[in-house]
């Protein structure tokens, strides 16, 4: 038996092994970005109004003149989605690399990417071993292990995405994403042409959930200013639930019928909300011949996203994790150190916004998209009244 | 029977198990009958109506409804419900159990809906289409453990072949074209299949072992080569999808057509293996001799069958079918590799294979209700009936625990199932 014996524990080895490098291979990856100076002028981009346009807020760096940076060391915490979810953890380490750029950053950043909620810990604890003197933790999974490290760890600067501060030394940085969400929903409904549009989520959490709740209060507002009867599926208002795929793996089989099941229902109009949870619907879309679009979220969907659903892209809510992040750390490196409050991202400040239509320009009326800009313009002045999603819950 | 003095007729008969159970399963659909009476007829205001739409924007045939007064609809059903629960708790006919059963499943599932969509309407044909689709990958799965577990080997490695088949389909499909996506997630499920046999069969490993190193080795081996390569070189994870084939004539059927005849060949592929293998068992020398090796290995061995050759074969072969299955998952639904994208289906098509009873119909059945319980969760989500979402993604797992908990009737694996055979 000592024959088996060995092959069976050749192979277990093997698949342990394996198991463990193709969950972390990308652990400890420094980037490329070339940024030799620890010190550099920072560019200073005058900011847009972001309720002027539907402009990315993101290409718009707001940068202010805070005089020279002092680099700060920065490490990178993803949550179990990893770096390339094309979504928040992407978004967040870009403005990492962003900071880089202005200067505020110092070379080689670490981002470490989970692969479970074990990860966490061990991540953070790496990043502390390795020196960073701000760490940035990706996503409200990160919450505990942030507020436990943070209050031991009074010298390092934190800041933690989608959750509100945690400590003295952490900035929350959250969004207000309904204010997009909610101009999206307004042009979904003029745009719809079967009168039916429809959302979906990952998950009923919060973050997820305030995408799908402005988009349908959205619609609601259309029919209320055009005495229009376009009907949401998907969200309930009264009830703050709706369609949810119950996982963020675009893979998984249940993501392409939940959209197919929006389909079958005569939505021509859809946002899903999720990381890459859009790409079956644009499958599904496309498979079915039928013209219809999808609306992305976090980043512009169109540089994003994979090139073949480039003409199913309507617009996307931008949500400027990157832009939060890049602020949160300049403020550290211009000795200014934002720890201990929250910093919410909204249409006013320019985290949030609507992306350009792309394939979609010529389709979308001059006067809806007028309204939609108008639309933009009321919410970021606080002149539409409207019940907005409470962000900090945690 | 009139004669008393028989002093036979005084020993208590003892009830069979099969009778015990159609006695429970009467009381438990009587009580089920009058909850959909209640809750899902007398629960509706009256003068609402229910549109159940028949028709997709891709039919042929537009506009088709079936429009039911829900209140009328659920109190029918539910005196059918309990009137099969009386039936059951006369205890004739016990062949007829689990038809009662599977009716009385249905018959729940409309009331339900008709409930839950008095005053709105949503598409019924859809929800059917999708309870197919969400059903494949689920059969495959079920089929590959048949296959195995026929022969005596038990699979517990099928959501690691179907992981390494999705994976191997991509690329290869990605770098040479549809074909050779095909051909080599079903050559790596072989692969896969084969390794399995090997070690069950030459080392004599506890199967149980073998498989869950299986798991590991495949979810290891495509997650670092995903993260490695993938990601890296991009256009290797952009497969060509594979379209649907609308069969002509029969896919312009209403609500059928819809369900059964437009879909990928993959879909198609499941049919015809889910009925091949049922004829192959029951009615060819293969499937007498599979199943031989699988009860009675050495009464097969005996009367001069290759045991061993039988059970590689066999799991090979198992193995090819969860290989087409994971290049399903990765060419005809989305198109593209995700680290452990197949999340656990595999063991929920084991699980399905056994409330099948170990046969190729009834993992078909098993999968089916699955797919149902999935497809109807997303009607269920959209129709703001106010029940939590949270909720409705733990129905079909209950749903799974229900029936393999035993509503089914005893089941009995093959003899030899997961038992070494060792030739004297």
């Amino acid at each position: 038996m000592t024959r088996f014996t060995r092959v069976v524990a050749l192979l277990a080895v093997l698949a342990l092994v394996l198991a463990a490098c193709g969950g972390d291979s990308d652990d400890t990856t420094t980037t490329e970005a070339a940024s030799e100076t620890t010190e550099a002028p920072d560019e200073t981009t005058t900011t847009e109004a972001a309720s002027e346009t539907t402009e990315a807020p993101g290409e718009t760096t707001t940068t202010e003149a805070m005089g020279e940076f002092t680099a700060v060391a920065t490490c990178f915490v993803t949550d179990d989605a990893g770096v390339d979810d094309r979504s928040f953890n992407a978004s967040g380490w870009k403005g990492v690399n962003d900071a880089l750029a202005t200067g505020a950053v110092a070379a080689d950043p670490i981002v470490l990417e989970s692969t479970s909620a074990a990860d966490y810990q061990p991540h953070v604890e790496t990043c502390l071993a390795q020196g960073a003197e701000h760490i940035v933790t990706s996503g409200f999974k990160l919450a505990d292990t942030t507020a436990q490290f943070a209050a031991d760890n009074p010298d390092v600067q934190w800041t933690i995405i989608d959750f509100g501060s945690l400590g003295d030394n952490v900035t929350g940085l959250e969004y207000q994403t309904d204010e997009g969400a909610f101009a999206a929903g307004y042009l979904a409904a003029g745009m719809t042409q079967t009168g039916i549009v429809g959302t979906y989520g990952g998950v009923n959490i919060p973050t997820v959930s305030i995408f799908l709740d402005g988009y349908a209060r959205g619609v609601a507002h259309y029919n209320e200013v055009k005495g229009a009867d376009v009907r949401v599926i998907g969200w309930d208002v009264e009830a703050q639930d709706g369609a949810f795929t119950g996982t963020f793996d675009p893979a998984d089989p249940q993501v392409r019928a939940t959209c197919e099941s929006q389909l079958d229902e005569g939505a021509d109009i859809i946002l899903p909300v999720g990381g890459a949870i859009n790409l079956p619907c644009g499958t599904a879309i496309q498979d079915r011949g039928i013209e219809g679009a999808l609306i992305g979220v976090d980043a512009d969907a169109v540089e994003a996203m994979p090139g073949e659903y480039m003409d199913l892209w309507l617009t996307t809510i931008l949500k400027g994790i990157d832009i939060q992040v890049q602020r949160s750390i300049e403020a550290h490196a211009s000795g200014a150190p934002t720890g201990g409050s929250s910093s919410v991202g909204n249409l006013e400040n320019g985290a949030i916004g609507l992306a350009p239509y792309h394939a979609w320009e010529d389709r979308v009326p001059a006067e809806l998209a007028a309204e939609v800009e108008q639309i933009l313009v009321d919410i970021a002045e606080g002149t539409i009244d409207w019940e907005k999603f409470v962000v900090g819950a945690g | 029977m009139t004669a008393t003095a028989n002093p036979n007729d005084m020993i208590h008969v003892r009830a069979t198990p099969e009778e015990k159970r159609s006695t429970i399963i009467g009381a438990v659909l009587i009580a089920l009958g009058a909850y959909i009476f209640w809750q899902f007829g007398l629960g509706v205001e009256p003068g609402l109506q229910a549109t159940f739409n028949l028709s997709l924007q891709t039919d042929t045939v537009q506009g088709l409804a079936w429009v039911v007064d829900p209140r009328q609809f659920s109190m029918i059903i539910g005196v059918i419900v309990a009137g099969l629960g009386g039936w059951r708790l006369t205890r004739r006919a016990l062949q007829y159990t689990n038809l009662s059963l599977a009716i009385s499943f249905l018959l729940l599932v409309m009331a339900f809906l008709a409930w839950a969509a008095a005053g709105s309407q949503f598409s019924l044909v859809g929800m059917l289409r999708s309870t197919v689709v969400l059903s494949v990958v689920v059969v495959f799965g079920a089929l590959t453990g048949l296959m195995c577990e026929r022969v005596g080997v038990v699979n517990i490695g099928i959501e690691g072949q179907l992981l390494a088949g999705a994976f191997a389909a991509v690329v290869l499909s990605s770098a040479f074209g549809t074909a050779a996506g095909v051909l080599g997630g079903v050559a790596v499920g072989a692969l896969l299949g084969w390794l399995l046999a090997w070690l069950s069969i030459r080392f004599q490993v506890d199967q149980i072992i073998a498989g869950v190193v299986i798991n590991f080795l495949a979810l290891g081996l495509t997650s670092l080569m995903s993260a490695r390569i993938l990601s890296e070189i991009q256009t290797l994870n952009a497969p060509e999808r594979i379209p649907a084939i609308r069969i002509p004539f029969l896919a312009d059927i209403p609500v059928l057509g819809a369900m059964f005849f437009d879909h990928t060949y993959f879909v198609y592929g499941m049919f015809l293996l889910v009925f091949g293998i049922h004829y192959g068992l029951f009615y060819s020398r293969w499937g007498l001799r599979s199943r031989s090796v699988g009860e009675h290995p050495k009464a097969a061995d005996t009367a001069g069958i290759n045991v061993y050759w039988v059970r590689y074969r066999n799991v090979i072969l198992g193995g090819m079918i969860a290989g087409f299955g994971g290049a399903f998952l990765g060419l005809a639904q989305v198109a593209r590799f995700e680290e452990n994208m197949t999340g656990g289906i595999g063991f929920i098509g084991l699980a399905a294979m056994i409330f099948g009873r170990w046969l190729p119909i009834g993992a078909l059945g098993a999968g089916l209700v699955f797919g149902l319980s999935r497809a109807v969760q997303q009607k269920v989500a959209i129709l703001n009936t106010g029940i939590p979402s949270e909720f409705l993604f733990m129905v079909p797992y209950i749903v799974t625990i229900i029936v393999v908990a035993g509503v089914v009737g005893r089941t009995r694996p093959p003899a030899a199932d997961g038992i070494p055979y060792i030739k004297d």
